[in-house]
């Protein structure tokens, strides 16, 4: 059952490329959350959707031959350019997917306390951006680095809870 | 937002059955919901809610007509509400031609475009017009879709546009696991459409008192590669007397439909049925798998009461947390 994922699809609402209808809002506070950007870059790959030139006319269920497809696709993904769309655009508004350039999946494990607090703390974000909904991928990767740069946040939370007095 | 197609390869498997209940228990949750009726043939979602009435008419305006961006008329007046509350976009005879009009439309617009048929984004115009076009998860909760068995490209345009599925198992033969024919629909289409497809659960229904199927359904509790939320037991007598309530199974047990004879002649009447706990029971669980549907798989948030006004009989309610708190205690 390896193609499952368990749960929900990468549905996203969010304006794609040729969307006319308004991009999914920037985050409002830019800070230094620009030299991550940059680093994302460097492992950049190209913008082009790779599935278009398989896309074909045949049904998805009578080709047998996709998964050597995907690895010829994911081989010529490392070696072409990057664009230049990758510097000139802010994530929000060159993704047409939520699961756009997110290539590293990080499974976690919380308290029920801790995850009873995330459907909250994802309306107060759409309140916030002035959006209709916050994808669990987007607020989650943001608070992660919203983390990074405040560590002393961090530090002071899990002092709180008794870190390190034993 | 809630998307689900409700799908498993095999035919028969209580699809349309599974999609009305799981669409009224969400609207039973609060949760505004709308479904798609992609099946052309008899015996589809829209004639168990008694809806599109000019499904048949050739002239009528229909969701084909839109999906191919030739709409002869407003979108929203293609919607029905039926009576549970539920709006369908009901089916219609051109559903069976969708592909050769899809074709023609390709040929068309290539040849305009000076573009190749294989560029054509055939398998995402159901996408475009539900979410770019006309903006569905600003007005619905939830939206779930009865395609047509066939796999081709209605089917794959529902998937596409909701990304997530929700799929019944039947037990079958020897009772082995047979998701192998969906496992490599959704592997093809994520490679070659580049998405990404969800399974929210598998639902074994129709499961007997036999020790093949209890066997079969155990094997599915069993595995971790999917979640099996809750099980639908075999109630022939209650699921047919939906398509007499015209109405889900909530609603037949409210209102004691059941088919009987009388002077040699085979009725439906409301006010009849006993209230049977087994077939409580499957309410429950039909509500315990939107509950899932909504809370685990999409991070909804749901008060998951459920409350039954039995015609004649005091009011039951049903909370599923409580159940879940006694579960916990007694485990
Ligand atoms: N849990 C159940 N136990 C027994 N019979 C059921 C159950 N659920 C539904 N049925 C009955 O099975 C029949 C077929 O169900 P349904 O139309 O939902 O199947 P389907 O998967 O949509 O079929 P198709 O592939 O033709 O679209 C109906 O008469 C229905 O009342
Ligand atoms: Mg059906």
């Amino acid at each position: 059952m390896s193609n499952f994922k368990s749960g929900s699809g990468n549905l996203d609402f969010g304006g794609s490329d040729e969307d006319d209808g308004e991009p999914e809002p920037e985050p409002t506070e830019k800070t230094t959350q620009t030299d991550t950007e940059s680093n994302e870059g460097d492992e950049s790959t190209a913008t082009e959707q790779p599935g278009e030139d398989s896309r074909n006319k045949t049904s998805p269920g009578t080709d047998s031959t996709t998964s050597s497809q995907k690895e010829n696709r994911e081989s010529t993904e490392e070696s072409t350019p990057a664009t230049t769309a990758r510097e000139q655009y802010p994530y929000f508004i060159r993704r047409s997917n939520v699961g756009d350039e997110r290539d590293t999946r990080l499974e976690i494990h919380v308290r029920d306390r801790v995850a009873d607090q995330e459907a909250a703390f994802r309306n107060e974000l759409a309140e916030q951006l002035n959006a209709n909904e916050v994808s669990k991928t987007d607020a989650r990767e943001f608070a992660l680095l919203a983390a990074f740069q405040h560590p002393e946040r961090v530090a002071e939370l899990m002092a709180e809870e008794g870190f390190g007095t034993l | 937002m809630i998307t689900a197609v409700v799908y498993s390869e095999s035919g028969g498997t209580y699809k349309t059955t599974m999609t009305a209940n799981v669409a009224v228990a969400l609207e039973r949750m609060e949760l505004n919901t709308l479904v798609l009726d992609l099946d052309p043939q008899e015996g589809n979602l829209t004639s168990l809610f008694d809806a599109g009435e000019h499904r048949s008419d050739p002239d009528a305006d229909n969701l084909v007509k839109h999906i191919l961006d030739m709409p002869d008329g407003e979108f929203h007046d293609l919607i029905e509400t039926t009576e549970e509350g539920v709006d369908i976009i009901p089916s219609h005879d051109m559903l069976g031609d969708f592909t050769s009009n899809l074709e023609q439309k390709i040929s068309y617009e290539t040849g305009m475009k000076n573009m190749s048929r294989e560029e054509y984004p055939r398998f995402e115009l159901l996408h475009e017009l539900l979410w770019k076009k006309q903006e569905l998860h600003k007005e619905y909760d939830a939206i779930l879709i009865d395609p047509n068995a066939r796999a081709e490209d209605l089917l794959y345009n529902a998937i596409f546009a909701l990304r997530t599925l929700v799929a019944p198992v039947k037990p079958a033969g020897k009772g082995n696991l047979s998701l192998e024919g969906l496992e490599e629909l959704v592997g093809n289409m994520e490679n070659q459409l580049d998405i990404e497809i969800g399974l929210s659960c598998v639902v074994p229904s129709g499961v007997g008192q036999t020790n093949a199927h209890q066997q079969y359904q155990q094997q599915f509790e069993n595995t971790e590669e999917f979640a099996t939320p809750v099980s639908i037991g075999n109630r022939e007598s209650l699921m047919d007397a939906m398509w007499e309530a015209r109405g889900s199974a909530f609603k037949v047990v409210e209102e004691r439909w059941k088919t009987f004879e009388k002077d040699g002649q085979m009725v439906s009447e409301p006010g009849q049925r006993r209230v049977r706990d087994r077939e409580v029971e499957t309410l429950r669980r039909l509500y315990e798998l939107a509950w899932f549907i909504a809370t685990t798989t999409f991070d909804a948030d749901i008060d998951p009461v459920l409350e039954l006004d039995i015609q004649g009989h005091t009011n039951r309610t049903i909370d599923l947390k409580e159940d879940d708190k006694t579960e916990a205690t007694t485990a």
